[in-house]
């Protein structure tokens, strides 16, 4: 399982990446089993000017995982919710700075 | 969501011609679907040769407004980078798979009473008829409103 995470340059700080690795890893473990350290987690961070939201800069997170096919909503919420979460928390942005998605895993 | 990524080479563009697309792309994807423009990310990356643009949309629009919103595309980012043709593809996402704002995201068309349930403040809305009096219009703050 790998998270694919797109930040804006100087939105988030490099040194909080860890945290945010290590906090995806248990929120995943948690609901779905496994080891938080088989979570992947990679970092994208765009240059200043190449991310807009609402048609000007962006300061918002992109946070795209998948889970197992076919996973009940509530399971799959929770999952949206606690990386929300997870981010408002290490970050200190809004929950309207952060965009999480997790789609079915291809078989 | 949507999020739109755009694949143009760098040489074409500079930081004025990426926010008009930027823009252009929301103004686009708001008015054709009457999503809030809060709800739109536009992201670039360089391309060897060629444009294209990726969007991931949430599902429920029809065929024809999907291909609507794609040709209007195309032309705005073949008009702002000065080369075509622009390739766009749209994926669909289904709204359960998606969380904005700390809520799962609306399906299309319930954009408001999601909203008004969730307390957002100040964010522009289109309505149908502020969609449909809108027309091709480049000024997109004319035709919306604020909640």
């Amino acid at each position: 399982m790998r998270f694919r995470v797109i930040l804006h340059e100087g939105v988030v700080p490099e040194g909080a990446q860890p945290a945010l690795a290590a906090g995806l890893g248990v929120a995943y473990a948690r609901l779905f089993g496994g080891a938080p350290a088989d979570v992947g987690v990679d970092f994208s961070v765009m240059p200043r000017g190449r991310f807009f939201t609402a048609g000007a800069p962006s300061a918002s997170s992109i946070i795209a995982g998948t889970v197992p096919a076919g996973t009940p909503d509530e399971r799959r919420h929770r999952l949206l919710a606690d990386v929300t979460a997870l981010w408002c928390d290490v970050t200190g942005c809004t929950p309207h700075e952060v965009v999480v998605t997790a789609a079915d895993a291809r078989a | 969501m949507p999020v739109y990524h755009c694949s143009i080479p760098e040489a074409r563009l500079d930081d004025a011609r990426r926010e008009r697309i930027a823009r252009e792309i929301t103004r686009i994807h708001c008015e054709k679907t009457g999503a809030p423009p809060e709800f739109a990310h536009v992201l670039f990356a360089d391309a060897v040769d060629g444009a294209a643009v990726v969007g991931s949309i949430r599902a429920g629009r029809s065929a024809a407004l999907r291909a609507e919103m794609a040709d209007a595309i195309a032309a705005a980012v073949a008009d702002a980078a000065g080369l075509a043709p622009v390739r766009v593809t749209l994926l669909e996402v289904p709204a359960a798979w998606v969380m904005e704002g700390g809520s799962v995201m609306p399906e299309p068309g319930e954009e408001a009473a999601w909203l008004a349930r969730h307390g957002a403040q100040n964010v522009p809305v289109y309505t149908a008829q502020e969609r449909h009096t809108a027309g091709g219009s480049s000024d997109a703050s004319a035709s919306r409103k604020v909640r």
